[in-house]
């Protein structure tokens, strides 16, 4: 999964170098000294128990040999059944070493990748909002999932593979040398041809990997064009030019494919063939030393089996710098998201001035914005000199061009940002002063962009107020969902969610207005929010919500003339500043910016 | 059959069904079936590797027996050259059957995707709905992946396995028939330790497959809903959900895990304890010149073949369960029974049609109220019948069954008096022009698009087309003109640009009748009116259907037809509706804005 890498100035230092990066991840996953100390000891003395088995093997075939081989030769049994229940013994002891480093390292890996998710996923509230509009969204996921994951796969690597196999290639090097030198040459030279053979095979199919994703890429995006062209399509019986177009694709990512799976199939065969090279090399050397007795036929088996062990041991060190490259890079990307700066908003003084609101019933605020400039960044200031009154209980449409900044009114009301300049009260607390947390209470929004989670409907709709059943069957009807929800395959308890297809955009963006209305908030922000229905529609929701009017302080920023005109005050905002304010009335006869608007004058 | 709508709790292990396997069975077969040359020398390449490999404890034997023991280095030397012969081959046999094995898995999947593809683009909105669109998408890319690496898979190891371990059986019992129970007992109880493992294994590999993807999803939930989480302080309890998710998932993971991690020992214990037999046993037998020490090592060398054959076969363990749930979902799709578009027909009758709803019910499965209810009404030839409706009003889909995109439950559209369930859709289709609300626009340039409505058009008759559609000024403004290029759906154009385009192809068709649902919604009043007018002028006796939101869409129409919950509460035109029709004039009123 590929990242668009647009990471922004969030990211840490000195994330680059590798080794930093694992030196962090190992730090995160909090694996414990004493933990990694057992595991990688278990490992270490399963694989010298094979080792010892393995030279126990040689002994028996000796013993064997001496007691069958030659006139007048007598076994000796006392000393092969020692050696056999040694061998045994060993055997035993390595398995239960082998489990027993299995089960922890499991244990370590499982909830070390738990808790990291865990961290991530609280991280995300605690992020400003800044950060996501910055980051695409696949990138992030991408992240947190399959990020976190693959860094994990560092661990048995670090912690088993590169102690063991070390200590394979230094015993039974040594041990090699000590049977006989010249079938340790042999063998040593085997390691590191088989891994510049793998490495070579790996680059070479690398290229065609790369094609194979991108063409699966490219396929995938034709897919999902042509699945949502299918009326299109199909309307114009124009079926057979999308699949023309698919075959092209499918001929090049089956070619792809194939010369992928092939080029990196040809690795087992190909160390398969060099072990066996070894192996004859080394029979028929050994055997010839036989003869001539200068190395006992025990010592020739055991060398056989050693060199192929030795090879894979070289292989998997070798091997061991790109299996963890891939994991160390997870682990920086993980490692930038944790270390973002968290949002200073969301720190909140408890000490500061406000005392506790009880939520749903008291009365709605009255919100005043003082003097209150806004800017992203230096450059480009988006809010100047705002003053606004909004009186408990009122509706405030703002309207203007796009860019003019109602929507950054709402971000700083919902305490997204903070103001460069002013300050902005709720019932003559600041809103800086109570905290992002606080100044939230019994607030509510309806965004432009329906937001659906995956759940019911009816646990969509009592998002703000739980287990409320009339306040959720109350705003069904008010949010004009009746005939929508009855259409729907389980009604009410009908799974919904952000794809689903069982709603039309339209009927997603009445079931956040319904989420809004069963929370009964004491202040309400709607931005754009019946857009995507038809207007009349529309109008029938903002009647509902006007029911709402007494009990909720209303921020509403809409386009369309009906909407503003049933608000208390119509705002007109452009470029940043408050151009017009009074009710539809009002405006009207002002003949101004908003008459010109409505097509009056 | 679990669909993407899966409701409730999603079980932690999920035993495959038996309908599953049977699934992928099927699709395997089928794959071999059609590649019977390949999969031929596919098996013959493999026997010939297997058999190569099985050669080299017995020639080791050779070397021990024959040459160390009696001294003779001739034949020390003779079985070296043999067994470089036997592995220079087994490299070639090997190479071979990769390459085989992939392309018979390589053409499997691409023959799957085309089966997909071909099925999909005749899916109707209720059959997309039902599986969901990105599911779909799964369905054609990942999961015949999962097929294709399952065949892979299959082909290189669980075929040489069965094949090794009776070989390796085989030979073992010939270097030594006295050791036979010996094998026998370890090589069945290995393959019994295996198939007890795997049948544990695989319901909670199944399981975190969709453990994982409920995480995934989770997670991209709660990044897109970040301002209204905050807005409604529901972090902790979105904390709260992650947390049950992420639990679930782990602890899925940690018993895979320790299942996993018990059967390696438990394995190469069993192993281990047979080679420590074979050698007490066989220094018995060599002791009564029973047997010889070549005979004795070669035994060894072959229960270490028998054990990589068994460890092969637990690959499959990882990769069964996906495979087979990956094969049910690609079933489902296959087996959806679609409507064949049938044959376009080739009678030139441009007669615009009347067009006649006669009691037209569409219901849903499932749902408590159809979106069309009892809907009457008759569209002369020649004539432009309005419907006008808001969201959930069911005018989109009245609309889509004249063009059989949905058939009516009861009752009967008629295309000039013929039920239109008796014509086949792709002739219908042939003389009507379609104007959706979905995506118009396909990659390609702008020439491209518009030839979808008539394949062959010169330029000037595309040009004509633009200029009726309000379209040609910003296409000729556009670098490349016609030939200018469109991403993907159309997105490098604005939403009116698009709809006018999907007009203007409409346009260029000269169907006998015209089905435009909402087409003209992006555009303002003025460029409305234009286009309807010259529309008009330009086909006169065409029949048009115009399903819209706003009533200056349909205040031309000779006919109006107002929609409400899926009824049609009141026909007239645009006079008489603005006098008697209280919803028609709130319709009005609440469109009486563009933008403020």
């Amino acid at each position: 999964m590929s990242d668009a890498g647009h990471s922004t100035a969030t990211s840490a230092p000195g994330v680059d170098t590798a080794a930093g990066s694992l030196r962090w991840l190992m730090a995160q996953l909090r694996i414990g000294r004493a933990r990694a100390a057992t595991i990688s000891l278990c490992a270490i003395g399963a694989t010298g128990g094979g080792v010892l088995a393995t030279m126990l093997f040689g002994a028996v075939t000796n013993v064997i040999v001496d007691g069958t081989v030659g006139d007048g030769a007598v076994m000796d049994w006392k000393r092969l059944w020692t050696l056999l229940g040694i061998q045994l013994a060993v055997y035993l002891l390595a398995a239960s070493l082998t489990y027993t480093q299995g089960q922890l390292l499991t244990r370590a890996v499982q909830r070390s990748v738990a808790m990291l998710r865990t961290r991530i996923e609280d991280k995300i509230h605690r992020l400003p909002l800044r950060y996501f509009e910055q980051t695409s969204r696949g990138a992030l996921v991408s992240r947190l999932t399959a990020h976190t994951d693959n860094a994990s796969t560092v661990i048995a690597p670090v912690l088993v593979t590169v102690p063991t196999n070390a200590l394979t290639l230094v015993v039974v090097t040594a041990v090699l040398f000590v049977l006989s030198p010249v079938l340790a040459l042999v063998a040593l030279v085997a390691g590191p041809v088989s891994a510049a053979l793998a490495s070579y095979i790996s680059r070479r199919s690398r290229p065609h990997q790369e094609t194979r994703w991108t063409t699966t890429a490219a396929l995938a995006g034709h897919i999902e064009e042509t699945l949502s062209a299918r009326r299109m399509l199909q309307g114009y019986n124009a079926e057979a030019v999308a699949a023309r177009r698919f075959d092209a694709l499918n001929e090049r990512l089956f070619r792809s494919e194939r010369s992928a799976q092939w080029t990196a199939g040809t690795l087992a065969p190909v160390l398969a063939a060099i072990n066996a090279v070894v192996f004859l090399i080394l029979a028929v050397l050994g055997g010839l030393m036989v003869v001539d007795g200068t190395l006992s036929l025990g010592a020739a088996q055991v060398a056989i089996i050693f060199a192929e062990q030795l090879t894979n041991a070289v292989r998997q060190l070798a091997g061991f710098v790109t299996k963890i490259q891939s994991g160390t890079v997870s682990a920086s990307k993980v490692r930038e998201v944790l270390e973002a700066p968290d949002d200073d908003a969301v720190q909140s003084r408890p000490e500061g001035g406000g005392f506790e609101y009880m939520g749903r019933h008291r009365n709605p605020p009255e919100i005043v914005f003082r003097d209150v400039s806004f800017a992203y960044s230096a450059d480009a200031p988006v809010l100047k000199g705002v003053n606004l009154r909004l009186r408990p209980g009122t509706t405030t449409a703002i309207v203007g061009s796009t860019g003019a900044g109602k929507t950054t009114l709402t971000n700083l009301l919902q305490a997204f940002y903070r103001p460069t300049i002013g300050s902005i009260t709720i019932d003559g607390e600041d809103v800086a002063d109570l905290g992002a947390h606080r100044a939230r209470t019994g607030m509510a929004v309806v965004t432009q962009e329906p937001w659906l989670f995956t759940g019911t409907v009816r646990e969509n709709i009592a998002y703000g107020v739980a287990g409320d059943e009339t306040a959720v069957a109350r705003a069904v009807h008010d949010g004009h969902l009746d005939q929508i929800v009855a259409a729907l395959p389980d009604g009410l308890d009908t799974v919904i969610g952000q794809e689903s297809e069982n709603l039309s955009a339209g009927e997603k963006q009445l079931v956040t207005v319904a989420r809004a209305i069963a929370a009964s908030p004491r202040i309400l922000i709607l931005d754009e929010a019946t857009s995507s229905a038809d207007p009349r529609t529309e109008l029938l929701v903002q009647r509902a919500l006007n029911r709402l009017r007494a009990g909720t302080t209303t921020l509403v920023v809409t386009h369309r003339m009906a909407t503003a005109a049933l608000a208390d005050q119509i705002v007109v905002l452009e470029a940043g500043e408050i151009v017009e304010v009074g009710s539809h009335d009002e405006l009207l006869a002002a003949g101004g910016v908003y008459a010109r608007r409505c097509g009056v004058v | 059959m679990p669909t993407s709508r899966s409701t409730g709790e999603v079980p932690e292990r999920r035993s495959l069904s038996r309908g599953e396997v049977r699934a992928l069975l099927a699709l395997i077969g089928g794959a071999l079936r059609t590649r019977r040359g390949a999969v031929l020398g596919f098996a013959v390449c493999q026997v010939a590797a297997v058999l190569t490999s099985l050669a080299q404890p017995a020639l080791n034997a050779a070397i021990i027996d024959d040459g160390m023991l009696r001294g003779d280095t001739e034949t020390i030397k003779l079985v070296g050259l043999a067994m470089l012969a036997v592995a220079v081959v087994n490299l070639g046999v090997a190479v071979r059957a990769t390459y085989l094995a992939s392309h018979i898995s390589s053409a499997a999947a691409r023959d799957l995707r085309k089966r997909l593809d071909e099925r999909v683009a005749a899916f109707t909105d209720p059959q997309v709905a039902r599986v969901g669109l990105s599911s779909l998408l799964t369905r054609s890319t990942n999961d015949v992946g999962q097929i294709q690496g399952f065949l892979f898979i299959s082909l290189t190891m669980v075929v040489t396995a069965p094949l090794m371990l009776v070989g390796a059986l085989a030979l073992s019992l010939a270097q030594g028939w006295r050791m036979a129970p010996v094998i026998v007992v370890s090589g069945g109880l290995l393959a019994v330790v295996v198939a007890v493992f795997i049948r544990r294994l695989m319901p909670w590999a199944a399981g975190l497959q969709g453990r994982l993807d409920r995480v995934n999803r989770l997670l991209r939930e709660q990044l897109r809903g970040i301002p209204v989480i905050r807005t409604f302080r529901q972090e902790d309890r979105e904390r709260a959900r992650f947390a049950v998710e992420n639990d679930e998932l782990t602890r899925t993971a940690l018993h895979l895990g320790r299942i996993q991690v018990l059967m390696l020992p438990v394995i190469t214990i069993v192993s281990n304890l047979t080679s420590v037999t074979v050698s007490a046993l066989g220094a018995l037998f060599a002791d009564a010149g029973h047997m010889q020490i070549g005979e004795i090592t070669a035994t060894i060398g072959y229960l270490a073949q028998i054990l990589l054959a068994v460890s092969m076969l637990t690959a499959i363990a990882a990769v069964l369960p996906r495979a087979v749930t990956c094969a049910g979902r690609i079933t489902d799709v296959l087996d959806t029974e679609t409507l064949a578009p049938g044959d376009p027909g080739t009678e030139n009758d441009s007669r615009p049609p009347a067009i006649v709803f006669d009691g037209v019910t569409v219901a849903f499965p499932g749902a408590e109220a159809p979106a069309v209810d009892a809907v009457s009404l008759i569209c002369e030839p020649g004539t432009v019948t309005g419907l006008i409706g808001g969201t959930g009003s069911g005018k989109s889909t009245l609309l889509s069954t004249v063009l059989r995109f949905a058939d009516p439950s009861s009752g009967i559209v008629s295309w000039d008096g013929r039920d239109i369930r008796l014509l086949a859709p792709a002739w219908v289709r042939e003389r009507s022009a379609f104007v959706g609300q979905g995506t118009a626009l396909i990659t390609g340039t702008v020439a491209d698009n518009l030839r979808i409505g008539r394949p062959g058009a010169s330029e000037d008759e595309l040009w004509a087309a633009l200029e009726v559609a309000a379209a040609a000024d910003f296409v000729r403004e556009r670098s490349g003109g016609l030939g200018a290029a469109v991403a993907q759906e159309g997105r490098n154009f604005s939403g009116g640009q698009r709809q006018r385009l999907a007009l203007a192809r409409a346009v260029l068709r000269k169907p006998s009748l015209y089905v435009l649902d909402d087409p003209f919604s992006a555009l303002d009043v003025d460029t409305e009116a234009l286009i309807i007018r010259r529309l008009r002028d330009l086909q006169p006796k065409a029949t048009i259907l115009i399903a819209a939101q706003r009533v200056s869409s349909v205040r031309h129409a000779d006919v109006i037809g107002v929609l409400e919950d899926g009824r049609l509460v009141a026909t007239g035109d645009d006079r008489t509706l603005r006098a008697d029709n209280a919803i028609y004039r709130e319709i009005a009123y609440a469109q009486a804005v563009t933008d403020v």
